[in-house]
């Protein structure tokens, strides 16, 4: 049978046979070229997919500057909600300028991208590229070589394209003359300020309008809801402290990890300096070296080397101390005198003459100490500490699996899950869903003890509050959300409304003023006549700190006097007082004062600022064109941390 | 039947198949594969092409960085000849007349300017263009067409840089009523927290905000006058 198919496997047969078999082979992995090799996809932009993967790994690197930023706090699930939109949206508009950059034909060839990646110094060692130290770091990143030089690549081209817009910016001297009259000028400006603080003995407020602002502000009266909540908290520190470790168990770990506790070694070194400059003649350099030479030989017949130093060394610091410099570890000093100094193998020797920019040394080595393993005793708190923590830790995800059983299993009370884990039920005081002290001060606390399973009566689900701290809650008391009567907020209205007549008042004495300097009165004598406050005319400068801001922004917005009639409004300034700016003439600054350098400095930060404005422009333009899809429901596998 | 005799007839059959379609099967074959590589030493050729381009372009952006106009000049030049219908090209005009409208070369950067708006890849970038030599001309002194530059429409996301420009060119006109105008169409779409936005501001603020356009707070009709509380409404209409 064998040998009948051997027979015939030849000729025409046999090639159909190959061919047939050859095709899975010559098409297997062209999908790989057509799709995304189906991972899951958070969005795509033209077709070019966003996987979840890169959309977690954005999602983790913005939460950990977030972190850092707000102090190791939790976010709220609003806070969390606007993050991860955050990041969906800049990862998509960064695919909109790859997708443009591609398509618009921009592309980096190999050549530019080693050099790009070449002259990055996180791979460099000693200023130069470092290939081994270049993996090194990718691999722990997680990044293969050909995946980290696509997203460099990628990064270049879309700097290349958002570059060109933002480069393109044009800025003139008419641009740049016209902003240095406005920078340099100066105002003439009169400043009148009409206080409330004299209306406020003389409004009144009647009962029936504390009424009516209640009637018309009850919303703003009601005391939120509030809530006291009893809670179990889980840490591993917590548990940490209680283990109790043995010496035995501590020398063990001890002699396992030895080697983390080498002491770096130091040396003891004294040295002759005869200083040369860095660039000097081969005369000078010579002289020295010759001068060090002839000092060794004195030393080697057994003169004193701390004498020696004394009398002939350059460096005037050591010398005193017979050129005694010390205890020093590597890489402190400069790398001949370093190499010099730990290739000596006996503490007494001298070597040298070695060059350094400061001369020519002689160097001794007077002792050695390090290179040895650190005592136990030294590293025994450290070692109790680390050892508990590990102990802890398998304790810790125990106790966190029971606490979470028994409070699902036995909902109406924290007791029993407490007993099971040995620790005490802990109470707050009253907080309310937006602030809280303690352990409230956490939001996603807030949010369970306001949330739907704690307002049954049951216990909460665990709340990490960290990698390593469970907190498990239940309601103790709820006061719901109350209207405070009327007579409980009686003086509080009181006040509102005398400080906002107070504050019309002036306002209004603040508008007669200016009418009065419109119809063309004296701005100080009116400003006396009423009992408000004059400060100037005086010339002030854009920037000038010394009026309060809106008032300065006020003085530098007003339009300018015609016919010498100036100009006048009022700003309401903080408190309930009112200013009355009075402008009386304006100086433009003068362009031709501006030295070069000035001129240039502001032309690029008009440029920058117009070009940043265009790149955006661009880049929302070429948002609005493209098709971008968004897939919610993946992007929400992403668990919470 | 002789299994053999069958399997011999079948093995004529398939014979006198591939005496009828082996050629046509082969030849597709070939031109299949052969478009295959052909496509990909097309792309291939395409890439290369883009790469030396960009290498050109990365040359012109370190004689920018240096201020070397002449150099990024020439640079642009070779980028025009060599790889004429690439976006480098367009892209190495804009920064180069950019670079000479700083250093008051008005003129060239005029020239580069056109070139680059006629030859822009996109909207974006002739959007970008056609603003910058508008606002070129302006300064040159060509005022007309700078404004019919100017009122030809871009993307709505060019409008605020437009709104900028028309109210440079109206205030150089001496308009100020219609400068304020498209300065503060410009500051609601911006923003006064951008850099451009806080620019524009200060243009708008120098041409002056009559007092009854300012922010008051709102004062209560009745309680203040009644000139008081038409400032508060008409200030909020200016600050929406």
């Amino acid at each position: 049978m064998l040998q009948a198919i051997r027979d015939r496997a030849t000729g025409i047969i046999a090639w159909v046979i190959v061919i047939l078999i050859s095709i899975p082979f010559a098409l297997w992995g062209v999908h790989e070229y057509f799709g995304g090799g189906g991972e899951p996809v958070v969005a795509e932009v033209d077709g070019a997919e966003i996987t979840l993967r890169t959309y977690q790994q954005a999602l983790a690197a913005e939460r950990g500057r977030l972190r850092e930023l707000l102090g190791g706090a939790g976010l709220s699930e609003a806070q969390e909600a606007l993050l991860r939109r955050q990041v969906l949206e800049s990862l998509i508009e960064e695919e909109v300028l790859a997708g443009r950059a591609r398509a618009l034909g921009l592309h980096v060839g190999d050549a530019l991208l080693a050099q790009a990646i070449q002259a990055r110094p996180e791979f460099q060692r000693e200023g130069r590229f470092d290939r081994s130290l270049y993996e090194a770091r990718l691999r722990a990143a997680g990044l293969t070589p050909p995946a980290y030089e696509a997203l460099v690549r990628r990064g270049m081209v879309m700097a290349q394209l958002r570059g060109a817009i933002e480069r393109g910016a044009v800025v003139t001297p008419a641009d740049v003359d016209g902003f240095l009259r406005i920078q340099g000028q100066r105002r003439r400006v009169t400043l009148i300020t009409v206080p409330a603080a004299p209306f406020l003995e003389r409004v009144t407020v009647g009962e029936e309008e504390i009424a009516r602002y209640y009637e018309a502000h009850k919303s703003e009266f009601v005391e939120p809801e509030r809530v006291r909540i009893a809670y179990v908290d889980l840490s591993l520190d917590a548990l940490a402290k209680e283990i109790p470790v043995d010496g035995a168990a501590l020398r063990s770990l001890y002699e396992e990890e030895k080697a983390r506790f080498v002491q770096p070694e130091e040396r003891r070194a004294a040295h002759i300096l005869i200083p040369v400059p860095a660039k000097a003649d081969p005369d000078a350099e010579a002289r020295a070296r010759a001068q060090a030479e002839a000092l060794l030989a004195r030393i080697r017949r057994g003169e004193d080397f701390a004498k020696l130093a004394r009398e002939h060394s350059g460096d005037p610091g050591s010398a005193r101390q017979g050129g005694d410099l010390g205890f020093v570890g590597r890489g402190v000093l400069e790398k001949p005198f370093e190499d010099a100094l730990f290739a000596i193998a006996e503490p007494g020797e001298v070597v040298g003459p070695v060059r350094t920019r400061f001369g020519w040394h002689l160097v001794k080595l007077l002792e050695v100490r390090g290179g040895r393993i650190k005592p136990f005793e030294s590293v025994r708190g450290e070692l109790a500490a680390e050892l508990r923590r590990r102990q802890a830790e398998a304790r810790f995800y125990e106790l966190a699996d029971t606490l979470a059983n028994v409070a699902y299993e036995q909902p109406d009370s924290l007791e029993p899950a407490a007993r099971a884990v040995g620790l005490p039920v802990r109470e707050t005081g009253w907080f309310t869903r937006s602030a809280g002290e303690g352990v409230a001060a956490d939001p996603r606390v807030r949010e369970a003890a306001f949330g739907e399973t704690v307002r049954e009566g049951h216990n909460s689900d665990p709340i990490e509050l960290g990698p390593d701290r469970v907190v498990v809650l239940r309601e103790i008391e709820r006061r719901p959300p109350r209207q405070r009567p009327l007579d409980e907020v009686r003086a509080e209205i009181r006040e509102r409304l005398r400080r906002r007549k107070a504050a019309e008042q002036a306002g209004a004495a603040a508008a007669r003023l200016v009418a009065a300097i419109a119809a063309g009165k004296d701005a100080a004598r009116a400003a006396q006549a009423v009992g408000a406050r004059v400060d100037g005319p005086r010339e002030v400068r854009r920037g000038e700190a010394a009026w309060p801001e809106p008032v300065l922004r006020r003085a530098f917005q007003l339009p300018r006097p015609e016919g010498g009639r100036p100009v006048a409004d009022r700003v309401a300034l903080a408190g309930g007082d009112y200013a009355v700016v009075v402008l009386h003439g304006v100086t433009d600054g003068d362009p031709a004062e501006a030295r070069p350098e000035e001129r240039k400095g502001i032309a690029r930060a008009i440029a920058r600022a117009r070009g940043q404005a265009a790149a955006e422009a661009a880049i929302a333009f070429w948002r609005g064109r493209a098709e971008i899809e968004r897939f919610e429901s993946v992007a929400a596998e992403v668990e919470r941390p | 039947m002789d299994p053999y005799e069958s399997e011999k007839e079948q093995l004529e059959t398939l014979r006198r198949w591939w005496r009828e379609n082996g050629k046509a099967l082969v030849a597709g074959v070939v031109l299949g594969l052969g478009a295959l590589f052909g496509w990909r030493a097309w792309q291939d050729w395409k890439l290369e092409r883009a790469a030396a381009a960009s290498g050109l372009y990365e040359q012109l952006l370190e004689r920018h960085g240096a201020g070397d106009a002449d150099a990024v000049a020439v640079l642009v030049e070779r980028l025009a000849r060599e790889h004429g219908g690439s976006a480098y090209a367009v892209m190495g005009r804009l920064t180069l007349a950019a670079l000479l409208a700083a250093e008051g070369r008005l003129d060239d950067a005029e020239g580069h300017l056109r070139q680059a708006l006629a030859g822009a890849p996109d909207e974006a970038f002739a959007a970008t263009a056609r603003l910058q030599l508008a606002r070129l001309l302006a300064a040159r002194g060509k005022r007309e067409e700078a404004e019919r530059l100017a009122g030809e429409p871009v993307p709505d996301a060019f409008e605020p840089l437009r709104a900028e420009l028309r109210g440079d060119l109206a205030a150089a006109r001496g308009d100020a009523e219609e400068a304020r105008a498209a300065y503060e169409a410009a500051l609601r779409a911006l923003g006064p927290a951008s850099p451009l936005g806080r620019l524009v501001e200060l243009k708008r603020d120098d041409l002056g905000v009559p007092p009854q356009h300012a922010d008051s707070p709102p004062v209560k009709a009745g309680a203040a006058s009644g000139e008081g509380a038409e400032k508060a409404r008409q200030g909020g209409e200016a600050q929406p």
